[in-house]
């Protein structure tokens, strides 16, 4: 039996050496989250906008076409739930926060954390956040890279980065991602279709992530910051294929807590004819020069609601 | 199963059940299998062992009854159970729904509610084995078992208690009762078995599965040759998912000493659908053919040539209801019976025509036509619905575009995944002319592991490698949700 495992041990060895260099070639290379919360720290003293949400947000905002200091905290994907424990780990840090811009999506309010593909994201909040997300494995609790990414996309990162120089930030020092460049935007029919589908689950459950929403506007109450609740601009092909009755309930949900809560305002500019085709990479992302024009559109309405707070709580743009 | 923590989990308690003395190794199998499935659901858990419980109660109570009578009822009251427990989790709101079809095609407005019910993880694979054990207990072919920890071990052994295989207790449970100790030749085939399962599931199965389950997922979308594509790439989808999960059953368990029942012998080299149900889900087959087809034939084996044709058609019935609550499930298994009925009533004349040619091309074209049936047959194991795998018949040769087909493999297949389609493809090939080998008695496997280390470890490490170049990160089973 020693021989036998002393043998198997010998064989796992040159394993066990790869997933160690792997560990630590990949902890080295440069990282959205690990740049965005640097520059985030920097900036402590001086953001007066949060932006917030996923990639409608993180596409789509540049904090640059602000009039207050604004950061955009977005990644792909994020749920209001780690909206939430973002805000809640950082509120405190941030004294001149007067502003917190959240994008609600269409698949915002049913969003979980468990998500399929994009499962693999929220180990990204524990290792660079410090924050551990439910149903988080044993075994993930002291997070490995090596176990969080496919190894091929892991050994492509490594490939991009030290033999084709390949910059793996994508975030501006402001935490915008302009790599959505309008020259290389995809078919908006197609994609429209494709992300429609992939975004629609059948649940119309909203408690667990109104729940949320709740907890992002007291803890903003309690310091008196304005939260926006946002429905951002995406393409016809992705609207016409979302379920009508769901879609009209997230922005029913937002109108309510705008009604409902002192410090909330909702604006839709989904839909907003001001956007057209040439302003989208795909049918649910603005490109970079939608983005200027998102941005610039939700900087003045933020404006506006700061020299008259009592303007229209619940705003659409068509 | 498929995931690191298994492995770390399977390492330990391998390492303890052969480091601690024999008298714990049986509570730690048990111990293991507990904590394995509370580590899924603890409700199922509960499900499980209270199930298994009860049929081991039943089990002394059929043996201690002295009068058939008594034994009987008792045995029926079994069976009763049982198949109650399956039809209602599995089974319950599929006759609802079709109630209100019912209903409403006689206009009522009226419908009964769907219950809110989960299907506990394992239930037809271990309800099989109890009613197995029930019949044979009763029939006093078998002794009852009289420990309540060995028999909790043989429903909730956690290396099948996902998929299965279905075990038989007489090959089973007398393999509980013996004294394990470290064997070289166990762990070696254990560790191999868990290799190839792996493999099977993370290299080939679950690139296939990009394509299949997309097709499937928008079978509408889809016509001519890309549901051509899937129908010729199911089978292979199904085959290395399926027996990549029994692979690791198998190894995992026989790292702790036990052999199971192999579920596949090579089905693709079957000449014929009878003999192709004899190499496919053998564990699921061969307990249909003790307790169902001997059965049922016996008992019409006055009808001569009908009697058989009515057990096959019994016993596939069965089969395709198992897989689940859809009606897709019921016609693949009566398409099956239709197809093994033809070839048994056929047989004659197939033969006499067969020797008008020459063997080696009867046995190919039959092995194609084997192969082409059940391809066809999946059909129906993966559309859930009539209209999808109308649509998929209906449509197979709708428009043979080879521009179209290119085109929709750019959407089925994102650009990243594409040169590992070809890479799982090409890999898929070289594993048939392996299996093409042994099934021309070339023992393939026993001569590479005869070589040297220096030749074997580095193909280890390739399998190894490529295993986790090609891993999606999928971590389920398709035969899990049966």
């Amino acid at each position: 039996m020693k021989k036998a495992l002393a043998r198997f041990a010998l064989f796992l060895l040159p394993i066990i050496v790869t997933a160690v260099v792997l560990e630590v070639v990949l902890r080295n290379l440069p990282h959205d989250f690990k740049f965005k919360k640097a520059q985030m720290e920097q900036k402590y003293d001086e953001i007066e906008t949060l932006v917030m949400g996923g990639s409608h947000t993180y596409y789509g905002v540049d904090p640059e076409q602000f009039d207050s200091k604004t950061f955009n905290l977005a990644y792909v994907s994020q749920s209001l739930f780690f909206d939430y424990l973002l805000l809640e780990k950082y509120i405190d840090s941030l004294p001149q926060l007067k502003d917190v811009v959240l994008m609600i999506a269409h698949a915002s309010m049913t969003y979980m954390f468990s998500e399929g593909e994009e499962d693999w994201r929220k180990f990204n909040y524990y290792r660079y956040y410090d924050i551990t997300p439910p149903n988080n494995q044993w075994y993930h609790k002291y997070y490995l890279e090596v176990f969080n990414l496919p190894v091929q996309r892991s050994i492509k990162k490594i490939y991009q980065h030290h033999l084709l120089n390949k910059n793996l930030v994508s975030a501006t020092s402001s935490g915008w991602c302009d790599e959505y460049h309008m020259e290389n935007s995809l078919d908006l029919e197609i994609t429209g279709k494709e992300e429609a589908d992939k975004h629609d689950s059948p649940s119309l459950d909203f408690t667990w992530n109104l729940e949320n929403l709740e907890n992002i506007i007291d803890i903003c109450a309690k310091k008196g910051i304005r939260v926006h609740a946002i429905n951002f601009p995406t393409f016809v092909s992705y609207r016409e294929n979302l379920n009508p009755v769901k879609y009209n309930m997230v922005i029913d949900t937002c109108s309510w807590v705008s009604r409902e809560f002192e410090n909330v305002y909702h604006l839709k500019i989904d839909g907003d004819p001001r956007f057209t085709a040439a302003d989208f990479y795909d049918g649910d992302h603005l490109n970079d020069a939608g983005a200027m024009k998102c941005s610039q559109l939700v900087n003045d309405y933020i404006e506006s609601i700061k020299n008259n707070p009592d303007s229209q709580r619940d705003q659409k743009s068509f | 199963m498929i995931s690191l923590g298994y492995l770390i989990f399977l390492a330990v308690i391998t390492l303890l059940y052969y480091i601690l003395p024999h008298k714990f190794q049986r509570p730690l199998l048990l111990v293991a299998s507990l904590a394995f499935i509370g580590s899924l659901s603890i409700p199922f858990l509960l499900f499980a062992v209270v199930f298994s419980a009860i049929n081991y109660l039943f089990g002394i109570w059929i043996n201690s009854l002295k009068t058939a009578p008594r034994k009987k009822i008792l045995y029926f009251t079994s069976v009763l159970i049982n198949i109650g427990a399956l039809i209602f989790f599995k089974y319950s709101n599929f006759f609802i729904e079709n109630i209100n079809l019912l209903l409403r095609s006689f206009s009522t407005r009226e419908s009964i509610p769907l219950l809110s019910v989960l299907l506990p993880l394992g239930i037809s694979y271990y309800t099989f084995q109890c009613l197995g054990y029930m019949y044979r207990v009763y029939k006093g072919i078998e002794e009852y078992e009289k420990r309540i920890d060995v028999f909790l071990i043989y429903n909730l052994f956690f290396p099948k208690f996902i998929s299965g295989p279905i075990e038989k207790s007489n090959s089973f449970l007398p393999q509980l009762h013996q004294k394990k100790q470290w064997n070289n030749e166990d762990i070696s085939a254990g560790l191999h078995l868990l290799l190839f399962g792996f493999f099977k599931k993370l290299a080939i199965a679950d690139t296939l599965g990009l394509i299949i389950n997309q097709v499937y997922g928008n079978v509408f979308e889809y016509t001519g040759l890309t549901l051509i594509m899937t129908y010729l790439l199911q089978p292979f989808y199904i085959y290395f998912d399926f027996s990549g999960y029994t692979d690791i059953a198998l190894g995992s368990a026989r790292l702790l000493g036990f052999k199971l029942t192999d579920n596949f012998n090579r089905p693709f080299f079957a000449e014929n659908v009878s003999a192709f149900w004899r190499r496919w889900h053998i564990s699921l087959t061969a307990w249909c053919n003790d307790f169902i087809f001997m059965i049922v034939m016996y008992k019409r084996r006055k009808w001569k040539n009908w009697g058989p044709a009515y057990a096959v058609f019994l016993t596939f019935l069965i089969i395709g209801i198992w897989h689940g609550p859809r009606w897709n499930f019921i016609i693949l298994g009566l398409i099956q019976a239709l197809a093994i009925n033809y070839e048994f009533f056929t047989r004659r004349s197939r033969i006499k025509l067969a020797k008008k040619l020459p063997a080696g091309l009867v046995l190919r074209i039959s092995r194609i036509i084997t192969f082409l049936f059940f391809c066809f047959s999946l059909i129906y194991f993966y559309a859930e619905t009539s209209a999808q795998s109308t649509h998929f018949v209906s449509n197979l040769f709708a428009s043979l575009d080879l521009d179209l087909l290119i085109s929709n493999f750019r959407d089925l297949v994102i650009g990243a995944y594409r040169k590992d389609f070809f890479l799982a493809l090409i890999i898929l090939i070289i594993w048939m002319i392996l299996e093409s080998f042994q099934e021309r008695k070339v023992d393939t496997f026993a001569w590479f592991t005869n070589l040297n280390t220096w030749v074997k470890w580095p193909v280890y490490y390739l399998l190894i490698i490529l295993m986790l170049w090609l891993a999606k990160g999928e971590n389920t089973f398709v035969y899990q949700q049966f």
